[in-house]
């Protein structure tokens, strides 16, 4: 099974959410900011890559964790995937797509202008991860329904 | 190859350069069926859409994407290599060429009334792009092919 992890971007949100669904990062506290700092891909998104889905891990499922920056297309490039695998009679029931972008507090959306589209890293970063530290419990429980939704697909299979 | 003819609509620009790639003029029989797939598809965005084939066996599509075009051939070319597919993707932006008058065309379509309008509008702006179209999906053949050399 395949999970893509997508936001605006690809650079912040779906990017936690696939290091607390791989348990790069505890499901319990609150990580202090130089630990998201550490993630993988946190905060590299270039603009060029959006769209390209980058492989981030495999969870104890076996399954493929990827993060993906859709802009705020989803509802195009989804379907633009899908009905290019159809051409090609691959299923895509082993694929999820799932939005991290559940809940976004300003000050995250405000550093992610600063960080990526600006260039002021060192500015941007430290207020993404401050948003997104508000809000780390709703990403927590995003992926907790993933991970239930992905053992039912995996079980019912 | 699969050739991708992609802009901000489906059905007008990508869709008539694909049908005249693979060599199908709907002349002035068929224009009031392909007025209708414009009603009926234009706002249909993302969806690949295959047209035919050309000469060469390759397959044509066409996609409506806004201005998303970026994200989606990313998208598309990821999944391409995540899944091993062996067929190459060559895309052809349209909206270099495209006219303004789709955008009218599909609000007075959604807007329900002067249908008649629209249609008159439709015609107008096959007629014009017609020509420019043909003359810019010969000039990508030939890139094409030499691509393929």
């Amino acid at each position: 099974m395949k999970i893509f992890y997508h936001c605006h971007g690809g650079a912040h949100t779906s990017v936690v959410c696939a290091a607390i669904h791989l348990n790069y990062i505890s499901e319990c506290d609150v990580p202090k900011a130089h630990v998201f700092k550490e993630i993988p891909f946190y905060d590299e998104m270039e603009k060029r890559d959006i769209g390209t889905p980058i492989y981030v891990g495999t969870d104890e499922y076996c399954s493929d964790i990827y993060i993906m920056g859709m802009k705020n297309a989803r509802h195009m490039v989804i379907p633009s995937i899908k009905s290019y695998l159809n051409e090609y009679f691959i299923e895509n029931t082993n694929i999820l797509f799932v939005n991290a972008l559940v809940k976004l507090h300003p000050v995250t959306a405000i550093g992610g202008i600063l960080s990526r589209r600006l260039g002021l890293v060192n500015l941007g970063r430290p207020l993404t991860i401050w948003g997104i530290q508000r809000y780390y419990k709703v990403f927590v429980e995003l992926v907790r329904g993933v991970k239930k939704k992905e053992y039912d697909i995996i079980s019912s299979s | 190859m699969d050739i991708v003819y992609y802009g901000y609509f489906p059905t007008y620009e990508p869709y008539l350069c694909a049908l005249i790639h693979i060599g199908i003029d709907y002349g002035n029989d068929g224009i009031d069926s392909y007025f209708e797939l414009c009603r009926r598809y234009s706002n249909k965005f993302g969806n690949l859409i295959f047209v035919g084939m050309d000469e060469n066996l390759n397959s044509i599509y066409t996609i409506g994407c806004k201005t998303f075009g970026e994200v989606i051939i990313n998208a598309q070319n990821g999944f391409r290599d995540l899944y091993s597919i062996d067929s190459d993707l060559y895309y052809i932006n349209t909206n270099t060429i495209a006219m303004f008058l789709p955008h009218i065309i599909t609000k007075i379509n959604n807007h329900g009334f002067f249908s008649n309008t629209a249609k008159r509008l439709f015609y107008y702006w096959y007629h014009s792009a017609y020509p420019r179209l043909h003359s810019f999906v010969d000039k990508n053949r030939e890139l094409i092919r030499e691509v393929g050399k």
